[in-house]
């Protein structure tokens, strides 16, 4: 418990610094909801939209702001699913930003639209044929599936925190969240379950609400929007971008709730490499999307790709490449700028370069129209950019209570991690690694000493001598085992014997009886432990451990099917064996 | 089901922008200011738009009044998500204003950039207010128009028709812009009708469309100017 007490920091006290961010963050917010009054009340008359520049700044951020939800919960349903062990401590900070975009994200569709008062319409009057409906109905089932996805493995957290607070008004509320949490085995079997069904759910709706998002575009005939890549272009580079915000919030939280025992180099470093491989992807979908216009040289296409390329857009077309691919592979490739620092700063790269993406991919597609039209120029005004700072501002306020309502790693999840993750990633590595899977017949010594019950104690002392082992079995004329007989059994003769004077005289004066105390009391049949604890030759290493430890003894006889003599597994076997692996 | 055409011969027409006004003036079209217009915020349903080939000293310019193309695919009425924009019985591409969400998914699909938003709430000089047409409603702040081929006038004249008690006969109902024109450049009229002019004009080895190689169809034909 004293660990964790670390993870429930932020929750105990609120600390001053939180209060500073947090009131700077609510001013930028309140500095951007003025913003957005004045837009309503003045109409985006007031942006720097024209004709035929009609999107701009929050058609971009709502691409961009969906495109980051992309990493939360996909990243953290496919760790899940594939049972990356190291994902435990990452992936509520990673699904809590996926559905706080995704609001921010919708959002900016509402400060787009000319009308939001009539923002119902779409289900009055809905067109199931438009793709902004597709939009609609996509984001609202990822945001849903998102929610319960992050609720879910809150649950048992919740109920920690319901046992842990002390006030009223806190421990109500925790109470109703945590709805009747007990622990129970049944109530883990169950949540364990609907984790799992929705991990496996919510990687399809990821997937279409970009690729919905990109039909946006795709599904117009206008000049490099048009295009069959833009699904799977814009899935990557929302993936690629969200990989980048997770890294970039899992920095800060680490730094300010000093979290550098759970969130370790190596998180980073895997995320890292994962950020890389979406990096290389980005650059590849984007050169194929750029020579096949080059290469057909289509007059209307070709004036849009110059624009970017030559034209007026292309000092954001060039810093986007540099952002997205040329900073982020230096500083990644490299050894000495690997570290968190190093993928911090690729990460905040790649965040603006994947803006500029989504801006590069929008207006210069509607500047350059198809008729000779003067072509269009935008420059954003003080309520785009106001509205824009105070999105993210919005985001960090958010992100921020939530962290101070529960803890921004699971607990409960780290805590069952460390109890039993080390035996399930030795269970998992022995399914598929050949020669893991260690048996009682592949480290048993086959050449095996043992005795028939006529034998006598003496003699049984004599093996154990020589041989230097610590029992023998006994086993019949047919080699079935029916006894061991341990050091223990001697030695307790032994010293049972070492008290009685009268037999020691009666042995010595009568041999005639001596004969008889043998035949009475001094064979291995008569002082062995009977029936002798057994496994057979197919039992695994981990069961032979735990038969040792649960009876309590030193070594087990290994029989064949038919329960003859096979082998003997000693303490020393399981030490070497243990070795091995 | 009557077709309606319009056919623009650029032998004749002047660009002398009369069909501009006039339809800045029938459909109740807002002025802009020359501020806003600097910020191509102007709506101008119809525009002269100029197509200027070849290099100085060598250079030549067409002049293309340009209404709505009212396509019989069109690009616009595919993307609304609150069919606020769709093709009408008579292949007019219509514009329903109080239901339009200001989304600007037509206007961004339209190949023809023909769709306008309304930035502002509308506003008029004070000696234009009261000589509005009364006809055609003004359109609030925040959502789509564009040009209907004055279907005002359409129906105006099916009234009338209906009044008379007889059908609608060619030259019923014509667009403010063809009316005006005073090169008698435009023509408009119902090209299923095998007797109107249109019918013919549009079968003219001169006649084209704007980008008909997208496949939008369009119901605007220019006439090519000779050479």
């Amino acid at each position: 418990m004293e660990r964790e007490d670390i993870l429930f920091k932020p929750i105990d006290r609120p600390g001053r610094k939180f209060y500073i961010v947090a009131g700077i963050m609510s001013m930028v917010v309140i500095w951007a909801f003025y913003a957005y009054i004045t837009e309503l009340r003045n109409g985006l008359g007031v942006t720097g939209l024209n004709r035929p520049v009609f999107w701009g700044f929050y058609i971009t951020n709502f691409v961009f702001f969906i495109g980051i939800s992309h990493a939360g919960t996909l990243i953290s349903a496919v760790l899940r699913i594939t049972n990356a062990e190291w994902r435990k401590s990452i992936t509520r900070s990673a699904e809590v930003i996926t559905v706080l975009v995704l609001g921010i994200g919708v959002m900016n569709i509402l400060m787009d639209l000319g009308r939001p008062d009539r923002v119902l319409n779409i289900i009055k009057y809905g067109r199931f044929q438009s793709p902004l409906v597709w939009d609609l109905i996509s984001i609202t089932t990822y945001l849903t599936a998102s929610i319960i996805y992050l609720y879910l493995p809150l649950i048992p957290d919740i109920a920690l925190l319901r046992d842990r607070v002390k006030d009223e008004p806190r421990k109500w509320f925790y109470n109703i969240l945590s709805i009747g949490w007990k622990g129970t085995e049944e109530q883990q079997r169950i949540l364990n379950g609907a984790i799992a069904i929705m991990a496996i759910l919510v990687i399809p709706i990821a997937v279409s609400v970009h690729t919905v998002v990109s039909y946006v575009f795709a599904m117009t005939i206008q000049p490099m929007w048009h295009s069959a890549i833009f699904g799977p272009y814009f899935v990557v580079g929302a993936i690629f971008s969200g990989i980048a915000a997770i890294i970039i919030i899992m920095a800060i939280i680490r730094k300010v709730y000093h979290l550098e025992d759970y969130l370790r180099p190596v998180h980073f470093k895997n995320l890292g490499i994962l950020l890389f491989v979406m990096a290389c992807l980005w650059l590849y979908f984007t050169l194929n999307e750029y020579l096949t216009t080059f290469y057909a040289a289509e007059p209307v296409q070709m004036k849009v790709f110059y624009s970017k390329f030559t034209g007026r857009y292309a000092h954001l077309f060039w810093l986007m490449v540099i952002t997205c691919f040329v900073i982020p592979a230096i500083l990644l490739v490299n050894k000495r700028t690997r570290t968190i620092s190093g993928m911090v700063a690729a990460s905040i790269s790649i965040t603006i370069g994947m803006w500029l993406e989504r801006f590069i991919i929008i207006v210069p597609s509607l500047a350059n129209p198809r008729l000779p039209y003067e072509r269009g120029i935008y420059f954003p005004t003080w309520v785009e950019w106001s509205l824009m700072a105070g999105c993210f501002a919005l985001f960090a306020l958010m992100y921020m209570v939530f962290t101070k309502l529960f803890p921004i790693v699971s607990v409960w999840e780290v805590r069952e991690a460390r109890e039993t993750g080390l035996k399930e990633i030795r269970e998992r590595v022995k399914e598929y690694l050949p020669g893991m899977e260690v048996l009682a017949k592949n480290i048993m010594s086959k050449e095996v000493i043992a005795v028939t019950p006529e034998t006598t104690v003496e003699e049984i002392g004599r093996l154990l001598a020589s041989h230097r082992i610590s029992g023998v079995p006994v086993i019949d004329a047919d080699k079935r085992v029916i006894g061991v007989v341990s050091e223990s059994d001697v030695i307790f003769r032994e010293i049972r014997h070492e008290f009685t004077l009268v037999e020691r005289l009666g042995n010595i004066i009568l041999p005639e009886l001596r004969r008889e105390g043998e035949r009475s009391g001094n064979t291995a049949g008569e002082i062995m432990t009977s029936p002798a604890i057994t496994a057979e030759e197919e039992t695994s290493l981990t069961e032979l451990m735990e038969i040792i430890r649960e009876k309590k003894i030193k070594r087990i006889v290994i029989v064949d099917k038919v329960g003859r003599l096979a082998g003997i597994v000693s303490r020393i076997d399981i030490v070497k064996a243990i070795e091995r692996i | 089901m009557a077709k309606w055409v319009m056919v623009i011969d650029l032998d004749k027409c002047t660009a002398c922008q009369a069909c501009v006004v006039a339809c800045q003036v029938e459909n109740n079209i807002p002025i802009a200011g020359p501020d806003e217009t600097e910020r191509q915020r102007i709506i101008r349903w119809m525009e002269i738009i100029p197509f200027i080939y070849g290099e100085y000293p060598d250079v030549r310019m067409r002049l293309l009044p340009r209404p709505c193309m009212q396509c019989d695919n069109p690009p616009c009425t595919k993307v609304c998500p609150v069919r606020a924009t769709m093709l009408g019985p008579e292949g007019i591409v219509a514009q329903i204003y109080p239901r339009c969400i200001g989304c600007r998914y037509c206007t961004s699909a339209c190949p023809y950039t023909v769709k306008y938003f309304n930035w502002h709430t509308p506003s008029w000089p004070e000696e234009m207010r009261n000589s509005l047409n009364p006809d055609v409603s003004v359109r609030p702040a925040g959502v789509v128009e564009k040009c209907t081929f004055c279907i005002h006038r359409l129906q105006k004249a099916r009234e009338k028709a209906a009044a008379e008690g007889r059908q609608l006969r060619e030259g019923d109902y014509i667009p403010a812009c063809v009316q005006t024109c005073p090169s008698c450049a435009m023509y408009f009229g119902d090209s299923e009708n095998p007797k109107s002019i249109v019918s013919d004009l549009i079968k003219s080895p001169r006649a084209f469309r704007l980008l008909e190689e997208i496949g939008t169809e369009p119901k605007v034909y220019y006439l090519s100017e000779g050479q």
